[in-house]
């Protein structure tokens, strides 16, 4: 918390002095590292603003395709019968804004700037008669439940008229990748400052060395996989005919 | 304590994983089977994908098949070269089942696959496997002489073509046969994640005409390179081979192994093999249920690389 003072007060000191710039933000950590006893975490966003106007903050993690699958009854058993494939669509999305979005009265810049959930351009690509929305929603429906989308907006609290601040939450499931945070001030129904932070988010330890290595090199994978067991089995073989 | 599988991407209860390694190796030492047919649905009920939990089944099988086969060489009890054309026959058959693995995983069936399979063919040797222990046990209680079991021959007197001499298990047949052991084997193991003992073994004795002696090692040479070539083909083509998740299976059921051997000597063996059927039918029975109910969500999402 020292760090984050220390910030607010080199904040205060730029937004006085470095009146030119309208908005300035930062995060209070730039990279998560997860580990195997990673329980998810929380990082601090906060900025100035130096004009009046609403601050909105989205944090989007890494884009990436999805295929998402429906269960039908077949001939009595229950199979994955039609599928849809969603593209550009981010891992991690949160939305905190300093008023509720629909007091902001401008959903085409909203939508421009794909902000809130609805306003995801997503490319849903579905042989016909497959209901495209539908996959669209189920897809949204699991990252809401495994707390990787957030419908309801955050809340971006002010300190005095210049200062602001807001939590974002990363559960222990977020994909790696490069996030990126981005914070708006919206006035009179345009944008009047931007900024945007990259975030990174790494995997470390045991865990993600495995991963890398069964991906980058899987005959290697394979062949170290086989060497264990036999080792492991020559192994055992040899302390039990002792016993 | 959780650990984290990397492969399967699931955090899991460590002392869950173990304690079905466990009971799973003191199934397969009372019973004298590998096992994986039991591992491989335990690890999906607990919610193991089932892609991942039959490839780390296949590299799991590696340990406990070469354990066994060291203990057979040292006897000599190993017929070496039918072994070797066996596994011919198995590595063909693995190819062609991680082939059809990664292709049924592509199109999104792969589940359902395993899950079908497992009904099927557990569901059929189950069946027949508890029809004939029942068998037995009435006639054992009636006090009849049990019927030795005729060797049914009518395959080696076919006119199969590449017959080979094979001087360790005396016997002369055509090649074709052990290689089309061998193919069913690869098949097996790649698509169910099992040794397949209990179909080989009989295999081995009744079409082969081998000796018992050297059935059980020879089949787990055999075994050890097919599960071997599997999890290094599933390991390239569809990366389901969960190096955690099959250490601590394999390291369980060795344990559990050493246990259940000592149990098994107690128990009648026609007493055996009926607890053995009714338990393969319970799992059939499970994976059944799960095909038939509503699913709580219809709806499973996959990253696409």
């Amino acid at each position: 918390m020292i760090i984050i003072r220390f910030l607010f007060v080199i904040l205060i000191f730029i937004s006085s002095h470095a009146g030119a710039r309208p908005l300035i933000a930062d995060l209070s950590l730039r990279s998560i590292e997860i580990d195997s006893s990673f329980k998810g975490t929380e990082i601090l966003l906060f900025g100035a603003r130096n004009d009046a106007g609403d601050v909105v903050v989205v944090v989007r993690g890494p884009e990436s395709s999805y295929i998402v699958r429906k269960k039908e009854r077949v001939a009595g058993i229950w199979a994955n019968s039609k599928q849809a494939v969603l593209h550009n669509v981010n891992g991690y999305y949160v939305v905190a804004s300093s008023r509720p979005l629909d007091e902001l009265r401008n959903d085409s810049l909203l939508d421009s700037l794909g902000i809130g959930i609805n306003n995801l351009k997503i490319d849903i690509e579905a042989k016909e008669g497959v209901d495209g929305p539908e996959f669209k929603q189920a897809f949204f429906d699991k990252k809401e439940k495994t707390n990787l989308y957030f419908p309801k907006i955050g809340n971006v609290s002010f300190i005095g008229d210049t200062l602001f601040r807001t939590i974002i939450r990363f559960p222990d499931n977020i994909p790696r990748g490069v996030y990126n945070a981005e914070v708006y001030l919206l006035s009179d129904g345009q944008v009047s400052g931007i900024q945007s932070t990259p975030l990174f988010v790494k995997k470390m330890g045991f865990d993600a060395m495995v991963f890398d290595f069964a991906y980058d090199y899987p005959a290697s994978y394979g062949i170290m996989a086989v060497l264990l067991a036999l080792i492991a089995g020559w192994g055992a073989g040899a302390i039990f005919r002792r016993v | 304590m959780y650990i984290y599988l990397p492969i399967a991407e699931i955090s899991v209860n460590i002392f869950l994983i173990l304690s079905l390694g466990g009971i799973t190796g003191v199934l397969s030492g009372m019973f004298g089977v590998g096992g994986g047919f039991l591992m491989t649905p335990l690890l999906m009920f607990i919610g193991i994908p089932p892609a991942v939990a039959v490839s780390s089944s296949a590299n799991q099988i590696i340990a406990a098949s070469f354990s066994g086969f060291l203990a057979h060489l040292r006897r000599a009890n190993v017929d070496v070269k039918i072994g070797i054309v066996t596994i011919i026959g198995g590595l063909v058959g693995s190819s062609i089942g991680v082939w059809l693995f990664a292709l049924l995983k592509e199109i999104g069936q792969i589940d359902l696959a395993i899950s079908l399979c497992y009904v099927i063919f557990l569901g059929s040797i189950g069946t027949l496997m508890a029809m004939e222990s029942i068998k037995l046990i009435i006639l054992k209680r009636r006090g009849d002489v049990l019927a030795a079991r005729k060797k049914d021959n009518w395959i080696l007197k076919l006119p199969l073509p590449f017959v080979m001499k094979f001087p360790r298990s005396g016997i002369k047949v055509s090649v074709l046969l052990p290689i089309l052991i061998g193919v069913f084997t690869g098949i097996l193991v790649s698509l169910l994640g099992i040794g397949g003992g209990f179909i080989t073994i009989p295999a081995m004795i009744y079409v082969l005409g081998m000796p018992t002696s050297v059935v059980i090692g020879t089949s787990l040479f055999q075994i050890v390179f097919i599960t071997a070539n599997v999890t290094i083909l599933q390991a390239i083509n569809t990366h389901t081979v969960d190096v955690t998740l099959a250490f601590l299976m394999l390291i369980s059921s060795v344990i559990g192994a050493q246990f259940g051997t000592r149990i098994g000597i107690k128990i009648p063996a026609e007493q055996l093999r009926a607890m053995l059927a009714l338990m393969v039918l319970a799992v059939v029975l499970k994976l059944a249920i799960g095909l038939l109910i509503t699913p709580d969500n219809p709806f499973s999402i996959n990253m696409i690389e």
